[in-house]
């Protein structure tokens, strides 16, 4: 049986995990800066760092971001089943 | 038409346009070499740089467009590139794509291609793109884009020669280009019915298509545009269509994604699961929770003490190279006037030679910072102290500022054009003053050896670093709330993959910030000598307390007795205006001692106390002349470099009160 997981905020994913983003919150000049980045609804991101506090780093699209902490929270993600990155 | 040897050539203008980090100064610098002009864009601080380079009859004039991730209107960066493009119709835009972040990167070409069709695709970091387990078929590319597709390795100057011919070949004409075309899916029909509308209309020279595109995307620019341009009656059907057809700029982005990935689906192929990379494995420390901090830490630690350690004996010897030929100049020029001749020896030389003797640490400084920033290290900075700098409303990119203003604060402040938002901007150029350059550094070492013997010397000198930084956060934390309330900037910052620096683009990024050095000691420095040696040497004849810069002295005497200066301190202090190491040479002439002397000479008349609150007041209380300067081209306003001087003057004065009064409390005064 496979369970859809909840859409949850991005900086609460756990890093080396994937999730596929689901919405972007607040602010069209938000959204087209990430776009610019690779980041759209429909994107598969993997956390590379969360220390629980302090910006995050994500890949997507094969390049690396750092994000701070308040703009990665704003991004609603979908984890991806059990799939996670090596490192 | 035959063109002959003496015909003038045929002028190709070329646009160089890519995402930051993508190597396109470098290849930008390898096409042009030195024959480059860099300025403003008119209005805007955004720099400009135009150069040229010759080939086969032709003159290609080649405009190196700022580095962006899109073409938007949200920064002045991007409005430049796409106003450059579409208002100035270059003859080829060379699109410099990143093949080790290609998927990313094509969204700009995509934006390019929007504007026009003379595209060529310069594809860099082909040899990182390996590194990735990527395979790349620019042959393919070519095919399925329509463009000339260019592998390269910039940073080896590999593909330059391919990528002039195909400028040439697209420039002229031989080669026609035929851009593979962009649906937007949903939005298409719109996109139609919007052209239908607007057919007719003065779009001030603009692509229909265009226009209409970038009103779904709500572009600013482009709304403008309408309500100069487009009739009333055009307008109101336009909105009254836009009402019932929302589609937002996520369609319009989500196609051009799926445009990406169709194109790169044949021209590429990718690991299933991604290597883990060198920039993995170093990253996984740098990077870390805990270790992030202590490792930066020791980085820039080592990076001046040995910035320091191997400039001393440089910088020793210029100085006393200028004081040969300050005495030599006066020796040599005895038969003309004798005011002339103390003009040179005792202003201009000693003036400007001050400065320039700082030009090996300066040198050393920004060749490390260029490592670590062509290393791709900064970035990481950036992230690990990102936390730091949201203490006082900044985020981790303005750090990479602060850090070259260690150096100067007048390529500190260029820097800040980094920062996008524009409140970021004007904070970190406020806070900037408070970081002490290498010049106020080497007046604060000077007192403290001479004060402090060692080992207390290395602690008062660490507390001086530390109190500096305390107050960029005091302030930056203070200034964000009263001055510039707001919304905090979002941090988003690419992080590129670690590679070997490059002996061109170090020799690039530390050429400009010492040309920026140098600019200030033959200007702003020349003439602040030219001042201070007049104020001090007329009305002629009288002797040192009874010239102008004396007299100056003694009107501040009241105010300098609350700190404990005597009028030579703060006359000292007054001369720091124009560069801060001029402060040690007015001592110098004021108390009439020279070199070794002056320390004791300086030990004589004051106590440790009273040198350290000089030393703290000279490292806090104002910017220097040329700080100021550049604090006003940079804002575009005497109002922020006022307030700058304000309330540094305010919080050196009110520190050094502070540290006075409880010192002398205690019985150290």
């Amino acid at each position: 049986m496979v369970k859809q997981p909840d859409a949850m905020s991005l900086i609460s994913l756990a890093p080396g995990q994937r999730a596929r983003v689901e919405a972007i919150c607040c602010g069209q000049g938000f959204r087209m800066r990430l776009a610019a980045l690779g980041i759209i609804p429909g994107t598969v991101i993997t956390v590379l760092r969360n220390a629980g506090a302090g910006p995050v780093i994500v890949e997507a699209r094969g390049g690396r971001l750092a994000l701070g902490r308040g703009q990665a929270a704003k991004i609603e993600v979908r984890p991806t089943s059990g799939e996670t990155r090596g490192g | 038409m035959a063109s002959g040897p003496k015909a003038s050539p045929k002028v190709i203008r070329v646009a160089l346009a890519g995402n930051p980090n993508v190597g396109k100064s470098t290849i930008f610098n390898i096409l042009t070499g030195l024959h480059q002009h860099v300025g403003n864009w008119p209005g805007k601080t955004v720099e400009r740089k135009e150069g040229a380079c010759r080939l086969e009859g032709y003159l290609l004039e080649c405009m190196d467009l700022p580095g962006t991730y899109s073409l938007t209107a949200h920064s002045a960066e991007e409005i430049v590139a796409r106003d450059y493009v579409l208002k100035e119709r270059p003859d080829v835009v060379v699109v410099i794509l990143d093949a080790s972040n290609i998927e990313r990167n094509c969204y700009l070409l995509v934006q390019v291609l929007e504007l026009t069709d003379q595209v060529v695709v310069g594809l860099n970091m082909m040899d990182l793109a390996g590194v990735k387990g990527y395979r790349i078929f620019p042959d393919k590319l070519e095919e399925i884009l329509g463009v000339p597709v260019v592998p390269m390795v910039a940073r080896r100057a590999e593909g330059c020669q391919e990528l002039l011919k195909a400028i040439i070949e697209v420039g002229t004409g031989q080669r026609a280009t035929s851009p593979r075309p962009i649906r937007y899916g949903a939005a298409e029909s719109t996109l139609a019915r919007l052209q239908e509308l607007l057919a007719g209309e003065n779009l001030e020279g603009l692509p229909a298509r265009w226009v209409a595109l970038k009103m779904l995307e709500g572009d600013e620019e482009v709304e403008r545009l309408e309500e100069r341009a487009v009739s009333p009656e055009t307008r109101e059907r336009i909105h009254a269509f836009l009402r019932q057809h929302e589609y937002g700029p996520a369609v319009i982005a989500d196609a051009r994604y799926a445009w990406i990935e169709e194109v790169l689906a044949e021209g590429m192929e990718r690991p299933a699961r991604s290597v883990i990379t060198f920039t993995d494995r170093i990253d996984h420390v740098v990077t870390h929770r805990f270790l992030g901090l202590p490792i930066l830490l020791a980085i820039f630690v080592c990076v001046f003490w040995l910035t320091f350690k191997v400039s001393a004996p440089l910088s020793d010897l210029l100085d006393a190279g200028f004081g040969r030929l300050s005495t030599w100049t006066a020796a040599a020029l005895a038969s003309y006037p004798s005011w002339f001749v103390s003009l040179l020896s005792d202003g201009v030389i000693p003036g400007v030679g001050g400065v320039l003797s700082f030009l090996p640490i300066i040198l050393i400084l920004f060749l490390f910072l260029g490592l670590l920033e062509d290393s791709g290290y900064m970035a990481r900075a950036a992230f690990v102290t990102d936390r730091i700098m949201h203490a006082m409303g900044l985020h981790g990119k303005a750090f990479l500022c602060l850090l070259v203003s260690y150096g100067c604060n007048v390529p500190g402040i260029m820097a800040t054009r980094i920062l996008e938002s524009e409140r970021d901007r004007l904070l970190a150029i406020l806070v900037n003053p408070l970081i002490p350059c290498a010049a106020r550094i080497a007046v604060a070492a000077f007192f403290v050896g001479a004060f402090f013997p060692s080992p207390k010397n290395t602690l008062v000198m660490g507390s001086l670093y530390a109190l500096s930084l305390a107050m960029v956060v005091f302030v930056g934390f203070v200034l964000r709330r009263v001055v510039l309330p707001g919304e905090e900037a979002p941090f988003m910052m690419e992080l590129p993959l670690y590679r070997k620096p490059n002996v061109r683009n170090l020799a690039v990024y530390t050429g400009w910030r010492l040309l920026a050095f140098l600019k200030k000691a033959g200007t702003v420095i020349l003439g602040a000598s030219v001042v201070i040696w007049l104020l001090s040497s007329y009305p002629v004849g009288a002797d040192l307390p009874h010239t102008y810069l004396g007299r100056l002295g003694f009107l501040l005497q009241p105010v300098g007795r609350l700190v404990g200066f005597d009028w030579r301190m703060s006359v000292a202090l007054l001369t720091g205006f124009a560069a801060k190491e001029t402060s040690l040479a007015t001592l110098a002439v004021l108390y009439h001692a020279e070199g070794e002397s002056l320390v004791q000479t300086l030990q004589q008349n004051m106590s440790p106390l009273v040198a350290l609150v000089f030393v703290v007041v000279q490292l806090l209380y104002i910017p220097c002349l040329a700080t100021v300067a550049v604090m006003r081209s940079e804002t575009n306003s005497w109002k922020w470099p006022l307030v700058a001087m304000a309330y540094s003057l305010l919080l050196a004065g009110g520190l050094g009160f502070l540290i006075f009064q409880v010192g002398r409390a205690l019985g150290l005064g």
